[in-house]
């Protein structure tokens, strides 16, 4: 177990270190002045070569590198020209509300899709099940901004239940403007619960396993439940594993919908203000919350089920 | 199927050969099939479709509900939601295809290079892979775009640069089993090339569940795309794009619903359509593979 | 298919107190107006503390037999017809409350291959403790109790260590000693076992057969043992059904059908096992020539006469029936096939059905010299029709194959 975790360790912080190379040399390698464009048309050449030393992007690439490492590796991730504060504080502000709508979609699209799943698994291609994909597909053909709308549209400006934008902290304010995105966000997750948790329940319902514990009398609740589920969550949670990029990635449109002042509608607004300081960074830290969380998950695995400790990478 | 109606084939037959192999299908593949051809008809006739030009203002029909003048109403400024989406969906599908098949035939390649030669070479194509599909897909994205400035060329750089390391890895996976496989251990044995070997013998195998999987991706991208545009990132007004029209329709969605609903069903039908292609053509695969 | 379900004379005189009788069984794959047919009429018998074997090649239909048993068929398969008695309960006509206290008090079940029969992510004690609650009522601490005696019951050493393993963990051996303990835990009186020593290696093979007669001694329970081998049934077993292709072919005392096989599959299949003599000094033994029928194939007579190196021509068209060995003596079994004794070329002496093709008719005695000719024959004729005899799996194709391989995929 712990040869276990030392290698995947070892892995994760190769990725993290992958990821800080590519923002890096991203924003730095491509042509065009980040500065120039981030103070558009006041850019005097004194202007510019002044912010350029004051971020420090006249000296040598790679010593800027070494310094963006450890700017990493200490916390600190430089200057946002067009706020002129620190990108940490800015981002650290907005963290909150996006950490929030994910664990709250992850929620919503597991209490979907684990029960749709069984049900669709306990009969294969009967009428619930055909149904069930119907939907699923429905489901994964609607864009989540879209289906945002609909939602604040029915909910919101019709019938009034939620507000349509905006949060608020503390309990009732996240029910209260967090329902509608957490939904818009689960429902689409849900989508590749039903389908993979279905899958692999079919599957593993066919191993001999299964049989032998029905061959001895167990009834069908126990045998599902207990035998069955805890092996098809593996597969589960490897997909969700691997949709948690997906999870982050809808906050920054989710965010836009219902104007959550979130990580990911500041994204949007970096992108719009080309504050491109910031943009690295909540590229850095959306890529290192995937890594982060894939190796949480798949260290949940590993106590969940004891083979894959053993298993090579 | 959607290539072929896009070029027009050569020999008539060869498009009656097609109906004829799309009719065998089982019912939701069929199904699927009408919806998407009458999208992608609808698409490029759309000129010829459209009952007014995209950008067409009309004063006097601001804000106007579906009727027969405005099959899906008109926008604040007078335009006609209908020749929009039509537009619109043009534009979007011409996109999609480009943001999907370029990406395919390169990862593939690149995981069947991974997968063939092992060692040194797979590792570093590997970690690469990992890496790119570390990030956030769509945060990822939105960083290039970023960098190449808003619209749809930024996009269109944008998303093969990062959707090649899905396929990438998908057929890294297949070519390690593919490796060992009689035909493929025999291609050493002739004396063939390791470029023949490659890109003669084991691509064509890969492409097949690529293929596959591109239906899903065919979706994805639309819907990526749509998102883009909504969030001002992609296509720039004031030309029809689905994601834009849904945009510039939110202030008004309780007074004029159907300028965000109408265009977004849009996107949905096309979603399920090839949904229900997709979902036909894996299962048809699990049939063949298990008889 | 106008076989008959017939009690089985010769061991009819058991099912009077059987504890199982299996009568004219059909398991059916795939759509129903043109069904894959692999169990096509089979009966059989179990006296409560036998132990009787169920032997026949893969595709026989053995375990397919030995799981409708238990109901354990799964979708897309199905039982279309016949019954399966225990102690003169339909088990195919049970309530699913009743055929869940009928597996779970009267029958256990073990598998062939013990790394996939228990669950990878449950410790050896959940399964036991799992099964002892719910079958037996057990509090928490009689349940640990109770599993740990078991496990030492079936040889396991160390048990309380082994209590808390995982299946991973245990050799294959240790873990059918676990699916033993599991498939005894509530005493039952019949344990079906599935190729219970196929996935071991041989040591292993006799401890666990050896642990499998002892159990049988101790909870005085039938077994059914279902295997390919017949050495490993000749070890254990007092009785013998021989399957092929969906039917039970032979059935009679272990000792008579080594000795004295009474139907041509039988012997080709004794045949094709080295015995002790040939093992220091292996002499290639003759295998079958043909294949075993597809499930597609309908064959009106004989399932066996198309392979069979004693067929005469009627035995195409004469449906299988189970007749006594020898009236006088019942217990020495029975045989579905008209011929008898087939060894000396006996006549054609079908009881049901259509009589003989008038040309099949008393042939003269055929020598073995005359067997070999026509399996040579025969074999000719294949190669003739670019038909290779010694093709591994049936289900390959018999072209040549296309030279640029990559389009078979």
């Amino acid at each position: 177990m712990t040869l276990y975790v030392l290698r995947r360790l070892a892995l994760s912080v190769g990725v993290l270190f992958g990821l800080a190379v590519v923002t890096f040399f991203m924003i730095h390698l491509v042509p065009g002045d980040p500065v120039q464009l981030a103070l558009g048309g006041r850019g005097t050449p004194e202007a510019v070569a002044e912010v350029r030393g004051q971020l420090g992007l006249d000296r040598p690439l790679l010593t800027q590198f070494g310094d963006f490492l450890g700017g990493v590796v200490t916390g600190d991730l430089g200057l946002s020209v067009a706020q002129n504060a620190p990108v940490t504080e800015i981002i650290g502000q907005r963290l909150a509300p996006s950490a929030i709508l994910i664990v709250y979609g992850l929620f919503v699209a597991l209490v979907i899709g684990v029960p749709l799943a069984i049900i669709a698994a306990l009969r294969p291609n009967g009428v619930v099940d055909n149904g069930i994909r119907l939907v699923t597909t429905f489901a994964f053909a609607m864009p989540a901004f879209w289906l945002g709308l609909m939602l604040a549209l029915i909910f919101g400006l019709s019938l009034k239940w939620f507000p349509v934008s905006g949060y608020e902290s503390g309990i009732g304010g996240i029910l209260r403007t967090l329902t509608l995105p957490a939904v818009t966000l689960g429902l689409s997750l849900a989508v590749v619960v039903v389908r993979t948790l279905r899958s692999s329940l079919l599957e593993v319902l066919q191993t001999e396993y299964i049989d032998a514990a029905r061959s001895r009398g167990l009834g069908e609740w126990r045998v599902v439940g207990r035998h069955a589920l805890r092996n098809a969550v593996m597969a589960t949670i490897t997909v969700l594993s691997v949709d948690i990029g997906f999870l982050i990635g809808g906050t920054v449109v989710v965010e836009s919908v219902f104007q959550i002042p979130g990580a990911g509608s500041l994204l949007v607004e970096s992108v719009r203000a080309r504050d491109y300081e910031l943009v690295q960074a909540i590229a850095l830290i959306a890529g290192a919350a995937v890594v982060l969380l894939s190796l949480a998950t798949d260290l949940l695995q590993a106590t969940i089920d004891p083979r894959v400790r053993l298993a090579k990478r | 199927m959607s290539t072929a109606t896009l070029t027009p084939p050569a020999r008539p037959s060869a498009a009656g050969r097609l109906l004829r192999r799309v009719w065998r299908q089982p019912l939701p593949v069929r199904i699927g099939g009408v919806l998407v051809g009458i999208l992608v008809f609808a698409a490029v006739f759309a000129p010829l479709l459209a009952p007014y030009g995209q950008n067409d203002l009309d004063f006097n029909a601001q804000l106007q509900g579906p009727s027969l003048a405005h099959p899906m109403g008109t926008d604040d400024t007078g335009r006609d939601v209908f020749s929009r989406t039509l537009y619109g969906l043009r534009i979007d599908l011409a996109v999609v295809l480009f943001i999907t098949y370029v990406p395919l035939p390169i990862g593939v390649l690149m995981g069947a290079i991974a997968g063939y030669f092992g060692g040194k070479v797979d590792l570093v194509i590997s970690r690469i892979i990992d890496i790119t599909i570390a990030f956030p897909f769509i945060v990822l994205v939105i960083a290039i775009v970023a960098i190449v400035g808003p619209g749809l060329t930024g996009i269109m750089i944008g998303v093969p640069i990062v959707a090649w390391a899905l396929y990438a890895r998908l057929a890294r996976s297949e070519m390690l089993v593919l490796r060992e496989q009689p035909f493929m251990l025999a291609t050493t044995a002739l004396g063939y090339t390791r470029r023949r070997a490659i890109l003669r013998h084991a691509v064509p195998n890969l492409m097949r569940s690529s293929l596959i999987y591109s239906t899903v991706d065919l979706v994805v991208n639309l819907l990526l795309l749509a998102g883009l545009s909504y969030l001002g990132l992609g296509m720039q007004p004031p030309n029809a794009e689905l994601g834009t029209i849904i945009a510039e329709g939110q202030a008004n969605l309780l007074n004029a619903w159907w300028i965000t609903t109408l265009p977004g069903l849009v996107l949905v039908v096309f979603g399920v359509g090839v949904g229900l292609i997709g979902d036909g053509l894996s299962d048809g695969e699990l049939r063949g593979g298990g008889a | 298919m106008t076989a008959v379900a017939q009690d089985l004379p010769g061991v009819a005189d058991a099912t009077t107190d059987a504890l199982l009788s299996v009568d004219g069984l059909r398991v059916e794959f795939g759509p129903a107006d043109a069904p894959l047919v692999a169990v096509k009429d089979v009966g059989l018998t179990i006296a409560p503390g036998e132990i009787v074997g169920l032997i026949g090649e893969s595709g026989s239909g053995k375990s397919l037999t030995c799981r409708s048993i238990m109901r354990l068929i799964g979708a897309p398969g199905r039982v279309t017809a016949g019954t399966v008695d225990f102690e003169g309960r339909d088990v195919l006509a049970m309530s699913s409350k009743e055929l869940r206290d009928f597996r779970a008090h009267d029958v256990g079940m073990i598998y062939q291959d013990p790394f996939s029969s228990l669950n990878p992510v449950m410790r050896i004690g959940d399964h036991l403790r799992e099964t002892l609650r719910a079958n037996r009522g057990m509090s928490k601490a009689e349940a640990r109790a109770e599993g740990i005696a078991l496990l030492e019951r079936v040889g396991i050493p160390d048990p309380e260590r082994r209590y808390l393993s995982y299946p991973h963990e245990l050799s294959g051996g240790m873990r059918q000693r676990v699916m033993i303990a599991l498939a005894t835990a509530s005493r039952p009186r019949l344990l079906l076992a599935d190729e219970p020593t196929t996935a071991l290696d041989v040591t292993t093979q006799a401890q666990i057969l050896d642990l499998l007669t002892d159990m049988r001694r101790e909870l005085g329970m039938a077994v059914l043992v279902v295997s390919h081998d017949f050495g490993v049934i000749a070890q254990v077993c007092d009785r013998v059904c021989v399957m092929y292709g969906g039917h039970v072919v032979e059935t009679g005392p272990v000792e008579r059908i080594y000795a004295d096989p009474q139907h041509p599959y039988t012997k080709a299949l004794l045949d094709s096992v080295p015995d002790m003599e040939s093992a220091g000094n292996p002499v290639r033994r003759e295998g079958i020539p043909g294949y075993p029928p597809e499930l597609t194939d309908v064959l009106p007579g004989c399932v066996f006469a198309p392979r069979c190196a004693h067929a005469r021509p009627g035995c195409t068209s004469v449906p299988m029936v189970l007749q006594p060995v020898d009236a006088a003596a019942p217990d020495a079994g029975s045989t579905a096939c008209p011929v008898r004794p087939f060894s000396v070329g006996g006549p054609f002496d079908p009881v049901a059905g259509s009589p003989p093709d008038p040309v099949a008719v008393p042939v003269s005695p055929q020598p073995a010299a005359a067997t070999a000719a026509m399996t040579a024959a025969e074999t000719a004729a294949r190669a003739q029709t670019g038909d290779p005899g010694d093709l591994p799996a049936p289900g390959e194709a018999r072209i040549t194959q296309p030279t640029d391989q990559e389009s078979t995929r």
